[in-house]
């Protein structure tokens, strides 16, 4: 067993277990949907009891790494990269805070910003042909119909997505997946009453513009921009709300 | 000045008005213990332009002596049982003050808007509709006589809501409108949303006071447009009484250089600024004894301009009536800025309505505008940031809204918000 890459004393078994499995999954260069195998087989290749495996598995199913299917052909399957169960884990810890009013959508406004402005400056710099032909296919229905809110919505989600995807960093990318999973439909709940579709609209064009010019200042300026907006119609509703 | 005829006010020559003025200051300087220490050794005066030797009196002063001895402070100059009208100020930018009229003084009030009707053309045949929530104020009470002065019939629309507003104007078809600049624009779109349009068919001319905005062109144009009605603005404050009437043509307005003398100063000196410029309007009422105001610091700043009006009409005039307020004005990244030349940037554009401007400090201590507007064309937000930093010379960060959202103004309006931590004053446009 190797050592505890976390250098974190008294670690558990099955916390050890649980990181061997971490590592077998990488090594192996496991995609999510690939068999792990049964229960018994992993207790017994990893050395363990099958209490202590169980616990191991629940562990990593917490992380959203691995999951249980029964019956037949069943067994323990791979269910994310190591990215997206971070994402998973962080859009979850996220849900949770908003539900329970432990962070603002101003808050989780400002964070997107510390991260979403430098990954647009990035995917301005990476952005491939075949990429901004996607971008602008995209935003290309929006503009059709800039003032159908639902659809302005979900083109957002999906402009936001693939910007992340196409700034090439994994890492980045599993730390914004919140944005969309999670943040998305109450913050467009909230700003129904007050948003401009159509600015929403200019904005994203802004944005794709900037990445089809590959000129990362322009496109961090329109993100900002983009960004603020959103910070700004949460403001107004706020004052609004206190009117 | 140019002081060819006019139907209704005639400037007399400056010895009459030094004359009337030393009649004042000796009476007051007598019988006015806020006045007498103030005025001692300076009174009489030799020539009008002496009048620079006396004090200020600032609406701090005024409250200061309310304070001091409360309820009415010692600015009267006859006994209390002389007095016969009760009004204060609305206190929009800053403590409430109380002011007090014997019966000589408000004949005087009431034929000084008199005079404001009939330099618009108000006569016997018209109905005024005065749209006021009839409170204490005396703007409202001082309409309500100056329309029955010109033998019109007055309405008062005191205790209604817009709606019902407007069904009694159409009922009743009422010619003139008596409202804010704010609440012209918004009762007009009241009647749009809902179906009262032939409310607005009878009135044939708006009357504006209580804010500046109604000499700006194109808040008058929106008015107008919105009403079918030509729109005519005036000015007048509690504490000094209904000193410019409209310029009916022209537009702009008129001081009434006939009751009052006044002065257009550099706010931060105190000395005349010079044609072409800016500065902030300070009047000494000439008749108004029993609650006197010598060189009284209006607050309203105005350009000095020295030309006479197309029609010639007597007594300085403004043709951009007030520009905005001292105690508005916000400097902004060292640059002087009234809200009210926002405001008419934006009502350039149509479909513009409610707005709210907020000025605030970025966390590098970068001073910043935030302009939260509705706008019915949103794809204009970015021709108002080009126009306004082309006018202004000022970076404004929009944020456009759907129509609705912010809270309508409807009285003296509160569209401005100062949230930077300096010293700063916040609050509405006009005075009481």
């Amino acid at each position: 067993m190797s050592a505890d890459p976390r250098g974190r004393e008294r670690r558990s078994i099955s916390e050890q277990v649980a990181d061997a499995i971490r590592v077998y999954m990488q090594a192996e260069g496991l995609r999510p949907g690939d068999r792990l195998g049964r229960e018994e087989d992993l207790a017994r290749q990893f050395g363990v009891s099958r209490p202590t495996l169980r616990e191991a598995l629940r562990l990593l199913s917490s992380s959203h790494l691995v999951r249980a299917s029964k019956g037949p052909g069943g067994g323990i399957f791979v269910a994310a990269t190591p990215e997206e169960g971070i994402g998973r884990t962080v859009s979850a810890s996220v849900a949770s805070m908003l539900e329970t009013q432990s962070i603002t959508i101003d808050e989780l406004l400002e964070t997107r910003m510390l991260f979403e402005v430098p990954l647009v400056g990035l995917a301005a710099q990476r952005a491939t042909d075949e990429e901004i032909a996607q971008l602008k296919a995209v935003i290309a229905e929006a503009e059709s119909r800039p003032d159908d809110a639902a659809l302005v919505g979900q083109v957002d989600e999906r402009l936001h997505g693939l910007i992340s995807q196409i700034a090439g960093n994994r890492l980045a990318a599993a730390f914004t997946a919140w944005v969309v999973e999670v943040l998305q439909p109450p913050l467009r709940a909230l700003v129904a009453p007050a948003v401009v579709e159509s600015v929403i609209v200019e904005q994203h064009r802004d944005i794709v513009r900037a990445i089809e010019r590959g000129d990362p200042a322009a496109a961090e300026r329109a993100m900002r921009e983009h960004l603020v907006y959103l910070r700004d119609l949460v403001a107004a509703i706020g004052s609004a709300a206190d009117a | 000045m140019a002081s060819e005829s006019h139907p209704v006010v005639a400037v007399p020559a400056d010895a009459e008005r030094l004359r009337r003025l030393n009649d004042l200051l000796g009476l007051v300087a007598e019988r006015n213990a806020f006045q007498r220490a103030r005025l001692a050794g300076l009174v009489p005066l030799e020539r009008l332009e002496d009048l620079a030797r006396l004090p200020f009196t600032t609406k701090d002063d005024l409250v200061a002596d309310q304070a001091a001895s409360p309820p009415y402070g010692t600015n009267l100059t006859f006994p209390l049982e002389r007095y016969t009208h009760l009004h204060q100020t609305s206190g929009t930018t800053g403590a409430t003050l109380r002011v007090l009229d014997t019966p000589e003084d408000w004949a005087w009030w009431r034929r000084n808007l008199g005079i404001v009707f009939r330099a618009a053309g108000v006569g016997p045949a018209d109905r005024v509709a005065l749209a006021y929530s009839f409170g204490p104020y005396i703007q409202f009470w001082a309409s309500y006589e100056g329309a029955q002065d010109v033998g019109a019939m007055v309405i008062a629309l005191g205790g209604m809501d817009s709606p019902q507003r407007l069904t009694t104007i159409r009922d009743y078809g009422a010619t003139t409108l008596l409202c804010t600049p704010t609440y012209a624009i918004h009762l007009a779109r009241i009647a749009e949303q809902n179906d009262l349009r032939d409310a607005l068919a009878p009135v044939e001319r708006v009357v504006c006071t209580g804010e500046p905005g109604a000499s700006i062109a194109s808040v008058r144009r929106q008015i107008q447009l919105g009403w079918g009605a030509r729109c005519l603005d005036h000015a007048g404050l509690s504490e000094v009484g209904s000193f410019a009437y409209p310029c009916d043509g022209c537009g702009g307005m008129h001081l009434r250089e006939d009751e009052f003398v006044a002065e257009i100063l550099d706010p931060e000196t105190g000395e005349p600024v010079a044609d072409g410029e800016t500065g902030e309007l300070v009047v000494t009422a000439l008749a108004r004894a029993g609650f006197p105001v010598i060189r009284y610091r209006t607050g309203d700043i105005v350009e000095r301009n020295a030309e006479p009006c197309g029609a010639r009409h007597p007594g300085r005039w403004l043709p951009q009536g007030i520009l905005g307020r001292s105690d508005d004005m916000v400097v902004i990244r060292g640059m002087n800025v009234f809200p009210s030349a926002i405001e008419q940037t934006l009502r350039e554009f149509e479909g513009v309505g409610e707005f709210r401007i907020t000025f605030y400090s970025e966390p590098t201590a970068m001073d910043e505008v935030k302009l939260e507007v509705e706008l019915a064309r949103p794809l204009e937000a970015r021709a108002i940031q080009a126009q306004l930093r082309q006018t202004l010379g000022l970076r404004v960060r929009i944020v456009p809204l759907k129509p609705g959202i912010l809270p309508a103004q409807i009285g003296k309006a509160r569209r401005v918000a100062d949230l930077r931590p300096s010293p700063a004053a916040t609050g509405g446009t006009a005075g009481g």
